[in-house]
């Protein structure tokens, strides 16, 4: 709507739209200011070469950086092809683990409370400067020893165990493999499910009661309501848990990539090639999340 | 709540396998949780022990009586790190919260140009790399001379894409449109709206953003932005009394104790929060 319009409008109607424009001002101020205008600077940072002492001198170099990412930097293209084969295999493995893990917490049973408590722990061990400390230290090593010696022992056992069965039943080999990889991974899928349980709990518990009174009425199985009531009811949250489990995966400091560009950042100071090196990576970050976006928008469709 | 629950026909066997599958992870996770709490209260001398005891053999209040003697010899009270710590995360989390709420209503809500615009542009954010965004960032916080200031930690940490974009989410599902027309109709205002239907419907929504936000921003060490003793956060002071070496493994790990307690209490407070809203709100049925 132009200005003019505006204008026309009765008083009321305006009023309302310079209310709701005050509702979103602190979060696009705040959101041009140290969101947007950052990423705008370090897209012309990344076609240049950038020294700072206090203050910013740039030297034009045009795709130069670029070219330095894709033809000479072998390292960069075989990390960025690592970290994007590991994610679409994750991630898929992350919401499938916390959409059952939310589905079993929302049920009745004894201690359901402190197991749901439990869940969250990786969360908070494994944010802000907690990685640090303990990596800092001899906290890191105990930690990973004892988390090696029963989680590699457990989860050795059950992939044997569990691949062995899946032999038996016939099922393909390459499910086998991707179920033997989820099993060997758990300690990290589990690592990094905490927020995604969250919200999916929070969806279940949203779905009306009446609807699995009715199916149970109509003779559903657990099974069949599963799929007929739950997965859809909760694949709004499942678009949001796509998105936050890409940014996390993809933004986390372990992230080798992530790694990479902030050593060129902060440590060998080429602060144009980090950037260019970021932005690559957001484009093809942006691709992947594009490709699980669309999967989960057509499923929706399937559903309406 | 009905007796008839979702899972209840699941059956007695089905239950027991569900729960030993939940118990056996829950072991994996609690696990690294027990090594930071009882690590905290074992003797130096059990802390190399290998392998590691899960629990300490001879309890003791050795380490937090180092780490307090250590910070004794520092120029600072420790309060001043907490406190510093205490108002970056409350003014950070609460700002957190109400800014993505607000814009998160009005995209959810109301219809006008840019608004796919503007949430896509905010979706992309939160896929870049944070970290080349440090140069333009501090040059702008040198433009506010806000550097030295903890305004420099907190503003950037207030236009939250993440916040917003899970608020907007919820919003769009749990708040119907017709109510909000109805509430419109009957003269109630945007404020009144905003306050006392929206927010109450997707309280599980920014519970759920605030442990999130609160775990972050408690983390912050202000890192470029603050050079002034004074105005270090907690996290600061803690990490530099770490990075004392191998001799500091005692206190360190009672460092770790402290920095997770306020998370999980948070935490605790929020779910229990959420999960009395569930049951008696009118959301489950």
């Amino acid at each position: 709507m132009n200005f003019f319009d505006f204008w026309k409008q009765s008083r009321l109607v305006r009023k309302r739209e310079l209310k709701g424009l005050i509702f979103v001002l602190p979060f696009i101020i705040g959101f041009f200011a140290f969101i947007f205008f950052p990423m705008m600077q370090s897209f012309i940072y990344s076609f240049n070469d950038l020294k700072f002492d206090g203050k910013v001198s740039l030297e034009f170099m045009g795709i130069e950086n670029y070219k330095r990412a894709f033809t000479v930097d072998t390292d960069f293209r075989k990390l960025l092809l690592d970290s994007l084969s590991s994610m679409t295999v994750n991630v898929p493995i992350i919401l499938i683990f916390s959409m059952l893990v939310a589905v079993f917490l929302n049920g009745k049973f004894p201690g359901q409370p402190v197991f749901q408590i439990i869940f969250f722990i990786p969360v908070i061990v494994s944010a802000g400067i907690m990685p640090n400390l303990i990596s800092d230290d001899i906290i890191r090593r105990t930690i990973i020893n004892a988390a090696s010696a029963t989680g590699e022992d457990t989860s050795l056992f059950n992939a044997s165990l569990v691949g062995d069965l899946f032999m038996r039943m016939g099922l393909p080999n390459g499910f086998i493999e991707y179920i033997i990889y989820a099993i060997t991974n758990i300690l990290e899928v589990i690592n990094s499910s905490g927020i995604q349980i969250l919200v999916f709990l929070i969806a279940l518990k949203a779905i009306p009661r009446s609807l699995y009174e009715a199916s149970q009425i109509e003779g559903a199985t657990a099974w069949e309501s599963f799929w007929k009531i739950t997965f859809p009811m909760v694949l709004p949250q499942t678009l949001v848990n796509v998105v936050y489990t890409v940014i996390d995966a993809f933004s986390n400091n372990v992230n080798p990539v992530m790694q990479t560009i902030t050593d060129y950042n902060f440590s060998s100071f080429q602060f144009g090639y980090a950037a260019s090196l970021a932005w690559t990576y957001f484009f093809i970050i942006i691709a992947v999340l594009c490709f699980f976006v669309l999967l989960i928008k057509q499923l929706m469709k399937h559903y309406n | 709540m009905s007796k008839i629950g979702s899972k209840s026909y699941r059956s007695v066997a089905g239950n027991i396998v569900v729960f030993l599958f939940l118990l056996l992870i829950a072991l994996f996770m609690v696990l690294p949780m027990v090594f930071i709490f009882s690590n905290a209260f074992k003797p130096l001398s059990e802390l190399f022990i290998f392998p590691p005891k899960l629990f300490p053999q001879n309890p003791t209040f050795d380490n937090f009586i180092n780490l307090s003697s250590l910070l004794g010899d520092s120029w600072l009270p420790f309060s001043r790190y907490v406190l510093n710590s205490v108002f970056i995360t409350v003014i950070g989390t609460a700002g957190n919260i109400i800014i993505s709420s607000m814009a998160a209503y009005i995209l959810s809500k109301k219809n006008f140009k840019g608004r796919n615009l503007l949430f896509q542009l905010v979706v992309l954010s939160l896929l870049f790399s944070s970290v080349v965004t440090a140069i333009p960032n501090y040059i702008i916080m040198t433009k506010l001379h806000l550097i030295n200031t903890l305004w420099a930690i907190i503003l950037p940490l207030l236009p939250s894409s993440i916040g917003l974009f899970l608020m907007k989410q919820f919003m769009d599902q749990m708040v119907p449109d017709t109510l909000l027309e109805a509430a419109a109709l009957d003269g109630a205002g945007e404020n009144r709206i905003f306050m006392q239907i929206v927010m109450p419907m997707v309280k599980p929504a920014w519970l759920t953003l605030l442990i999130f936000s609160f775990q972050g921003i408690w983390g912050t060490t202000g890192g470029v932005f603050i050079f002034d003793e004074n105005l270090k956060t907690l996290p600061t002071a803690l990490s530099n009394i770490v990075s004392g070496g191998i001799a500091r493994t005692g206190v360190s790990a009672a460092v770790s104790l402290i920095m997770i307690l306020p998370p999980i209490t948070v935490f605790l407070f929020s779910q229990s929060n959420v999960m009395q809203t569930m049951s008696s709100s009118g959301i489950k049925d």
